[in-house]
């Protein structure tokens, strides 16, 4: 089973998108600031990551970069969550390195496409 | 401090600018006055003068008649003489009565008329007396003109005292016209007093207060100014946060109702379904609803982030046409496209695209049966999108608030069609203030629409500057 690290702080989205993946056969960590979900990035190096842009501490380009700069082996494939709305956010994320994105509001067919193309069908 | 009445002050200056000029024509006048009185001063001193003069040559021509037994030159003499008296008695009728030809006044003051008429000067009859005895001379006949003739004798024995009481008339009249100098002189730095008085007073009491009242305002205007800007940043960064904070629950409602509507929580009725459907449907409506009314809120703020980018007019539109083509088959609409060869934009892309995915999707919302017709070309740099139906049309009296906000047809279709009804001001706000285009839109009730979008192919630099300086202050 591959692991995904979800960085969210709102607790529906989490809820959410944690059923979505369960759902779908994936195994999920959780982490509502940026710092803690790059610590659990590096500590358990999971398959990939969804990642939301607004959060408590740092934001996800913050948190990315991190990930971007501490990774040892290889780059763990991020997805950025990002609002319809937020023109700029999502050309910002891929500049820096996101590996695609999830337009919020989420709906659970778009998602496993999204997560399916970048990391390839086998569970 | 002391709130200051504009219109008192209004009244006040122009008060004060009321009497300067009626200073400045009195102090006209005054000089004028100044100079006719100075040169009939001149005039009456040097006429009077004269008269010595003349009083003395009549005595001198009188003893000249005298003298020569030579006929001829008797002649000439007496002609002289007649002359003489001539001119002395009509300068002295033009010292009483005036004359206008001499610059003589006339009117005496009462001093002179003491000296013409009452002893012991009695100059006028001394005078007249005098002028009496050369007219007999100037008269006599030959044989009577010797130096012993009465009337030399009466001319040598009085011209002495006859200069004398002249003499007393010219130091009158140069008394009195040094006098009436003196008066105009006055009166004319009286005026001038008057004026700078007046002038110190505007300065004091007009100007000073103004001049203060002026900084009041223009420091209350400084801090209003101050407050606004922080106001209007404090209202961006409301939009901002709103953006976040109302799409955040909305999305978890979308992404829940979303996941039972697909199954993924376990079969649900029909019943179920339809209500779920209808949770979704509004909530996703109310989502519509917000990102409209923020990107009014950005436009309207100058805080709308354009992006420019290079691509295809076709593709853009094939893009369009491909996200409604689900749509359009399901109504079961004929779609007719005509395209020109292509065209490179450099524009904002994503703004033109809505906006015609706005047209297209009113167009396929509001017609239930017939084609939707959509053309595009070019002129003179301007792009030309035409989105044309045979839908409900708009009636004659809806058409000029077609693009305001919320202003959707009355129609059966309306409760059906969903919509914010801020699409078609967003549009119009995004075509004009964004890439610089223009919108209209002909149609007829039950003939259906043509809305057509008329944009520059290559947003302007200038335009592009002017966004920037204004999102610049973000």
């Amino acid at each position: 089973m591959k692991t995904a690290l979800i960085i969210e702080d709102n607790e529906d989205n989490m809820e959410l998108i944690s059923f979505i993946l369960n759902k779908s056969g994936y195994e999920t960590l959780k982490a509502r600031t940026g710092l803690d979900g790059v610590e659990l990035a590096l500590e358990n190096r999971p398959d990939f990551i969804l990642l939301d842009i607004q959060l408590p501490d740092i934001d996800g380009y913050e948190v990315l970069k991190m990930i971007r700069t501490s990774e040892i082996d290889g780059s763990i494939p991020i997805i950025a969550m990002t609002s319809y709305a937020m023109t700029g956010d999502r050309e910002k994320m891929l500049k820096a390195g996101c590996s695609g994105y999830i337009e919020k509001p989420i709906r659970a067919a778009m998602v496993v496409e999204e997560i399916r193309r970048i990391i390839g069908e086998g569970q | 401090m002391k709130k200051i009445s504009t219109d008192t002050m209004t009244f006040k200056y122009l008060f004060a600018l009321g009497l300067l000029a009626v200073l400045s024509i009195a102090s006209y006048f005054i000089l004028s006055e100044n100079i006719k009185t100075q040169k009939t001063g001149a005039a009456v001193v040097n006429i009077s003068g004269r008269q010595r003069m003349l009083s003395q040559r009549i005595a001198l021509q009188a003893h000249q008649l005298a003298d020569t037994q030579n006929r001829e030159i008797q002649e000439k003499h007496r002609l002289a003489l007649s002359d003489t008296i001539k001119i002395m008695e009509e300068s002295h009728n033009g010292l009483i009565k005036g004359r206008a030809d001499l610059n003589l006044p006339g009117n005496p003051s009462q001093q002179v008329l003491d000296i013409f008429y009452s002893p012991p000067v009695s100059l006028d009859s001394r005078l007249r007396n005098y002028l009496n005895e050369a007219k007999a001379i100037a008269g006599d006949p030959y044989e009577e003109l010797s130096p012993d003739n009465p009337h030399l004798h009466y001319l040598s024995e009085r011209s002495h005292d006859l200069l004398n009481a002249m003499e007393i008339l010219v130091t009158q009249y140069q008394i009195e016209s040094e006098s009436d100098v003196r008066k105009l002189q006055q009166l004319a730095l009286y005026v001038l007093g008057i004026a700078l008085f007046v002038l110190l007073m505007l300065a004091l009491f007009i100007f000073r207060p103004m001049v203060r009242h002026i900084e009041q305002e223009t420091d209350e205007l400084a801090k209003a100014n101050e407050k606004l800007l922080e106001l209007d940043h404090l209202k961006s960064m409301f939009i901002a946060s709103m953006s976040h904070e109302l799409r955040t629950p909305l999305n978890s409602i979308l992404g829940f109702t979303g996941i039972i509507l697909e199954g993924m929580t376990g079969e649900i009725n029909l019943q179920q379904r339809d209500q779920l459907q209808r949770v979704y449907r509004s909530a996703r409506h109310l989502l519509d609803l917000i990102s409209d009314i923020i990107n009014i809120s950005k436009i309207e703020a100058g805080r709308m982030e354009i992006i420019i980018e290079d691509f295809s007019l076709i593709k853009l539109l094939n893009e369009v046409i491909d996200s409604m083509q689900t749509q359009i088959k399901e109504k079961g609409l004929a779609l007719k496209v005509s395209l020109p060869a292509d065209i490179q934009m450099h524009t904002d892309r994503k703004r033109l695209l809505e906006c015609v995915l706005n047209l297209l999707s009113n167009a396929v919302k509001y017609t239930e049966s017939g084609s939707i017709n959509v053309a595009a070309g070019e002129r003179s740099g301007m792009v030309e999108i035409a989105v044309s139906d045979t839908g409900i049309g708009i009636s004659r009296k809806d058409l000029p608030n077609i693009f305001d906000a919320f202003e959707r047809l009355e129609s059966h279709l309306r409760i059906k069609s969903g919509g914010t009804g801020l699409g078609l001001y967003l549009t119009k706000k995004i075509t004009t203030e964004i890439l610089g285009g223009i919108i209209s839109v002909e149609s007829k009730t039950g003939r259906g629409s043509t809305f057509l979008l008329k944009v520059p192919e290559n947003i302007k630099q200038t335009e592009l500057n002017e966004e920037k300086e204004e999102s610049g202050s973000e």
